[in-house]
């Protein structure tokens, strides 16, 4: 057992609006987690000794945010950039944790941010399927991001007999609850029905298959253990972080039906918070839902049903508030949105919520367990991250 | 006249990599010639794509170049209809994953008469080619 001061927690959230925020710069934007997060947790920048900020790039004009963030926000403590593709975020909390459970800070910052609308569509189009493997598969064959993960889907659809459809299952629920969650980029309902028929971006993936273009930022504020329980009355444990890399080259996947990262991801979080799996621990799951397809092999690659079965839990609403394994009660990357640096902080924050009991109305899961399960990727399997969080009671 | 809320940037950068493949030299000029090739390690027999000149498992340079055949089994695909914008120029593309009878998988466009026929398991068959740009690469052509 651990004692209190080799653990951390989260004492305070911040969450920004997500969606097209051409009225803010990425140091508004970002302002507008850290603030929260430091009036929740009841610090001031003082107090902070470390922050991470979890972001990808390119498409803003900022090359340094860590540090014009932290200049707008007034922390100069240390800070540095995380970089895991779309698991930006939980490499932040990783580092932030870090810096903690070596005894080289009391309090730190973990926050991820993107401004993807700060260039066209194209170019972000362009700059996404650049990240995947750019000498081999991009500058001769113009890879997209929702082209591998369209490759997965043919492949899952052939291999398990599923249907388009059935993935628009997963957009359905997204949009759903993204239309309880204020923060979510849409706040509309969906159908299968208006889901088969949006156009195709890369067969068999629909554009309501696909996560959007967002801008949005979130910012957690940690502690370590004793800290934490001074400060809050709510602190929610980071209990364990599973991490892998995947391949580039798509071509040395061990299959195109699950990520193998994932799943050693998932592992290994397990084994290092001691839990037995995610099937019998967990109330609450975030997964990381770029795309449809990507929801489903979540399931799997997480171990909360066999291969081939993740679309039998969206069919039988296994996954919604009230079903066996609530997932993605926030709307998820789909319909809340996917600013790729800002995803892991924004699960944090999630989780952090619903083991609080904060959530919404309509959203909130029922906790019994007191643990969250998050899960996010990067790339198209690049890198994985999963954590498992805690209320500690 | 009202002031736009957003500031176009003034400054364009025109982004253009200079990439080194001294070591693989051997690659393009088999495309030249008309050959894919990869590079196997003669000491553990680890067949690398893309190709790799030093094998890291053994920890050492000693490796070869082998000629693929070409002979290829699809393994998964997809028709990219939104495309970057510096392909604009192609309309759309199917990219595929082939398994090679040599036992690596490739990444690369798909040529077919009859999109609609592709299966996946089809035989394929993967060729050098030369672009229309001028340049050579390499892709799979259905059977």
């Amino acid at each position: 057992m651990k004692s209190n001061d080799e653990k951390v927690a989260i004492v305070g959230i911040g969450h920004s609006k997500f969606g097209k925020r051409l009225d803010v710069s990425i140091n508004e934007l970002g302002w507008e987690a850290i603030k929260p997060a430091l009036q929740d947790a009841g610090v001031t920048q003082k107090d902070v000794d470390f922050y991470s900020v979890g972001n990808f790039g390119y498409w803003s004009e900022e090359i340094l945010p860590a540090v014009t963030i932290g200049e707008y926000a007034g922390l100069s403590c240390g800070s540095l950039k995380t970089e895991a593709a779309c698991a930006s975020g939980s490499a932040s909390l990783k580092i932030a944790v870090d810096s903690i459970l070596s005894g080289n800070s009391k309090i730190a910052i973990a926050m991820g941010i993107e401004k993807m609308y700060n260039s066209p569509n194209g170019t972000i189009i362009e700059l996404i399927g650049r990240a995947g493997n750019y000498f081999w598969e991009f500058e001769n064959f113009g890879m997209t991001f929702p082209g591998y993960y369209a490759l997965y889907a043919t492949k899952y659809l052939d291999a398990y007999h599923s249907r388009e459809e059935d993935l628009c299952e997963a957009a359905v629920k997204a949009h759903h609850y993204g239309s309880l969650n204020p923060y979510a980029q849409f706040q509309k309902e969906t159908s299968v029905e208006e889901c088969m028929k949006s156009k195709y971006v890369s067969r068999p993936l629909k554009l309501m298959d696909s996560s959007p273009i967002t801008d949005g930022a979130a910012a957690v504020v940690l502690a370590r253990g004793d800290v934490a329980k001074k400060l809050s009355d709510t602190p929610v444990f980071v209990e364990a972080q599973g991490y892998a890399s995947g391949t580039a080259y798509m071509g040395r996947r061990d299959d195109y039906t699950g990520l193998e990262a994932s799943r050693r991801a998932a592992e290994a979080a397990y084994r290092k918070a001691g839990l037995d799996g995610a099937s019998n621990n967990f109330d609450i799951f975030e997964v990381h839902d770029c795309f449809t397809i990507a929801e489903v092999m979540a399931y799997e690659d997480l171990g909360l049903v066999k291969k081939g079965e993740g679309i039998q839990l969206l069919r039988e609403h296994q996954t919604y508030r009230d079903g066996k394994y609530p997932a993605n009660l926030d709307g998820g990357l789909k319909s809340k949105g996917h600013p790729i640096g800002a995803t892991g902080i924004s699960q944090a924050v999630e989780i952090t919520k619903q083991l609080r009991g904060e959530a919404e109305k309509g959203r909130q899961a029922d906790i019994r367990k007191g643990r969250g399960l998050q899960h996010n990727v990067g790339g198209t399997g690049h890198y994985a991250y999963v954590t498992v969080y805690s209320r500690g009671d | 006249m009202p002031i736009d809320t957003v500031l176009e940037d003034r400054r364009v950068l025109d982004l253009r990599y200079r990439m080194p493949i001294s070591q693989i030299i051997k690659f393009f000029e088999g495309l030249e010639e008309g050959k894919v090739r990869g590079t196997r390690c003669k000491e553990c027999g680890r067949k690398y794509f893309p190709p790799q000149t030093e094998c890291p498992t053994c920890m050492t340079k000693n490796t070869e170049w082998f000629d693929f055949e070409g002979d290829a089994s699809l393994e998964t695909f997809t028709t990219v209809e939104v495309v970057p914008t510096s392909f604009v120029n192609e309309g759309s593309y199917v990219v595929a994953i082939g398994l090679l009878k040599e036992g690596v998988r490739i990444l690369s466009w798909l040529n077919t008469q009859d999109r609609s026929t592709i299966k996946i398991g089809m035989k394929m068959k993967l060729k050098a080619v030369k672009r229309e740009e001028g340049y050579y690469s390499y892709e799979f052509f259905s059977i």
